[in-house]
């Protein structure tokens, strides 16, 4: 922890000068570097305010804008933990849909049996993932690409194509919908998401290792790290996620089909990490900060809606926007590690 | 030089040594041993003349993608936008087509060579990992593909095309494509600088290539045979439908490690790829003909894509 300002004063001043204005200036670009999405998300909101005449920094309808990212959230926060090890996972998308529609087909057998074996089959698809990463050595983009393909194709098979209605109401988390009648329980579980990835990442020896992993894997190994265990643990993670997600997305609609995996959003779920301020490198970022690139995407494409973008264009327009924004931030770290 | 007797090498020595005969070879290998799996179960239904020629004519379309892949592969990168491209060069082949044959596939081809080029500098000019934005790029074509209809198929039965489609066989295109690739990967330079940027950037950047332009151009060449195979695909069906060409990316790429290509690039023959398109294509056809559900195909090719994968890696570490 930093000194605290008493302990300096006492200390005789006579090799600490006073911070002249340049170092000021760098420290204030420092904290403006580290709030400058913050301030992006606040200067959005505020247009969109204008343009919505008002209505869109009401309570109601930040409540709203949470509801509607809640999936996304939810697998962008298991992504985080992926790309930290500097891996990827392209099927957290497919491990949804998956998981949503073996959820419902148990359905039957009650509340927490068909909850668990949802969360069993995401965990065990990021199993398989973990695995082909680690003891396998395959790329991380091949092995989850593999995984998006068999997801999808396992969903499909098991639904026969169709959507499954959820008639015995599954997707009802906490019993009621809303939490004292104004935070929606899928918002709720977001938090609760979100809350635990920080404590994993930033609380506890795992979180430790997976900065390390992704940080220099091989240094990582010398020094000791079960680098193996830490890639499984941060796939299956993700995978569980995916199956949370996959709840949230019943709780929101009503039903499962296997095309979910199919939404450009959801399956993009690197993207709000990218645009947080996570490096695709590995080795830095944080939770929190996705959040915040999530925010972002979302108040974005509400601001599609009410300068009145259709449906389908919004998809091409929020391609482009993100990877103009990935595009951004690679560059700008590349600057960043020429500089130093 | 020396005096000194040679000692004959041991086995175990010979085998090291040859390792990348293994490699090289994978798709041919696993294919005589499909061919003989599917004689198991279908008998000499299979092998018959009609169904080969079938599983020929089938692997056309997926074989002009695979060479597109393979060249991106070459380099270290991927392409994944290629099914979703191919799907969007379709759908505006259709649409192009009252412009006449002519204006319609040159429409289609400038088109393959602007998605290709967007793809290509980002990757090059950006220092992005591939495999991000030719994943976002196929979420970028498969939203115009659907975009540009709403959703609705383009039909070009009565035109030009769907008679060269039903008049010439699909793997003389392929067959086409294939030349020309290789001949830019044998006899030219660039395709010595291809090898070269896929080996070692660092060293094919000191010694003069440009590996920037050699990046561009890999995803053009990717997103021209994109174009071809949309177009293939349009003539065969008399349709384009938006999402079609779904999985596909995920076959070329199965194509090309089981034929013997390095993921990290630099290393890999030509024919590998062309018999890695065979076994994938003929794989699906014993799928089907099994009257199998059609999404176990998706599962059993990322299976597969798995297996190669790993099995290669396998191969290389021993020692």
């Amino acid at each position: 922890m930093s000194s605290s300002p008493e302990l300096l004063e006492e200390t005789p001043a006579v090799h600490t000068p006073a911070p002249g204005p340049k170092e000021q200036t760098y420290k204030m670009r420092a904290v403006l570097q580290k709030y400058a999405l913050v301030l992006v998300l606040l200067v959005l909101a505020v247009f969109a305010n204008i343009k919505s005449e008002g209505s869109f920094l009401t309570p109601q309808n930040i409540m709203n804008v949470l509801t509607q990212n809640a999936v996304l959230g939810v697998l962008a926060v298991g992504q985080t933990l992926i790309i930290l090890t500097a891996g990827i996972d392209l099927s957290l998308g497919s491990i949804t849909a998956l998981a949503a529609v073996t959820t419902l087909t148990f359905q039957g057998l009650g509340f927490f049996p068909s909850l668990l074996i949802g969360f069993g089959v995401g965990m065990l698809a990021g199993l398989v993932n973990g695995l082909l990463v680690s003891y396998g050595r395959v790329p991380a983009f091949i092995a989850t690409l593999g995984m998006m393909q068999v997801a999808m194709g396992l969903a499909y098979v098991i639904s026969k194509g169709f959507s499954i209605d959820d008639k015995d109401h599954v997707g009802l988390l906490l019993g009621e919908d809303k939490l004292f009648g104004f935070v929606p329980s899928v918002v709720i579980v977001w938090a609760l998401v979100t809350i635990i990835a920080w404590f994993i990442t930033k609380k506890m020896k795992y979180g430790s290792y997976i900065y390390a992993v992704g940080g220099n894997p091989r240094t990582a190994k010398a020094s000791g790290i079960p680098v193996n265990r830490t890639l499984i643990f941060v796939y299956m993670f993700g995978g569980l996620c995916a199956a949370i997600g996959a709840i949230l997305y019943i709780n929101r609609y009503g039903n499962a089909e296997p095309s979910i995996g199919n939404i450009a959003t959801l399956s993009m779920s690197m993207a709000p990490v990218v645009v947080g301020g996570t490096s695709l490198f590995g080795g830095s970022g944080g939770v929190w900060k996705t959040i915040v690139g999530v925010l972002i995407l979302g108040v974005l494409s509400n601001i599609m809606v009410l300068m009145g973008v259709p449906q389908n264009p919004q998809q091409i327009v929020q391609g482009a926007i993100i990877i103009l924004v990935v595009f951004m931030f690679a560059w700008q770290e590349r600057r960043s590690r020429i500089r130093q | 030089m020396s005096t000194q007797a040679v000692a004959p090498l041991k086995l175990s020595d010979r085998l090291v040594a040859n390792k990348h005969i293994a490699i090289d070879y994978m798709a041919w290998i696993l294919l005589v041993l499909l061919v003989i799996v599917g004689f198991a179960m279908k008998g000499t239904l299979f092998i018959s003349v009609d169904n080969l020629g079938n599983i020929v004519e089938q692997s056309a379309i997926i074989g002009v993608l695979a060479i597109g892949q393979f060249v991106v592969v070459l380099t270290g990168g991927i392409d994944l936008s290629v099914g979703a491209n191919m799907a969007m060069m379709a759908m505006i082949c259709g649409l192009t087509m009252p412009f006449g044959i002519f204006g319609s596939v040159a429409a289609t081809l400038l088109a393959g060579i602007i998605i290709g080029l967007i793809a290509g500098v980002v990757i090059a000019y950006g220092s992005l990992p591939p495999f991000i934005v030719t994943f976002a790029m196929m979420f970028v074509c498969r939203g115009l593909a659907l975009t540009v209809t709403a959703g609705e198929s383009v039909s070009a039965i009565d035109s030009p095309i769907t008679a060269v489609g039903y008049g010439w066989p699909h793997w003389a295109i392929w067959l086409i494509v294939a030349g020309i690739i290789w001949y830019i990967l044998v006899k030219t330079r660039t395709g010595t600088k291809i090898y070269a940027v896929g080996g070692n950037i660092e060293a094919a950047r000191v010694s003069g290539i440009n590996t920037k332009r050699i990046l561009v151009l890999v995803y053009v060449i990717s997103g021209v045979c994109g174009a071809v195979a949309g177009m293939l695909a349009l003539a065969r069906n008399g349709v384009a439908m938006p999402t079609s060409g779904s999985g596909y990316e995920m076959q070329t790429i199965a194509a090309v490690v089981l034929g013997g290509i390095s993921l990290f690039g630099g290393e890999g023959k030509f024919t590998g790829a062309v018999a890695g398109v065979v076994f994938v294509t003929m794989l699906r056809n014993i799928l089907d003909s099994n009257n199998a559900d059609p999404f176990w195909a998706f599962c059993v090719i990322g299976i597969v894509l798995w297996i190669a994968v790993i099995l290669r890696g396998l191969i290389e570490r021993i020692r």
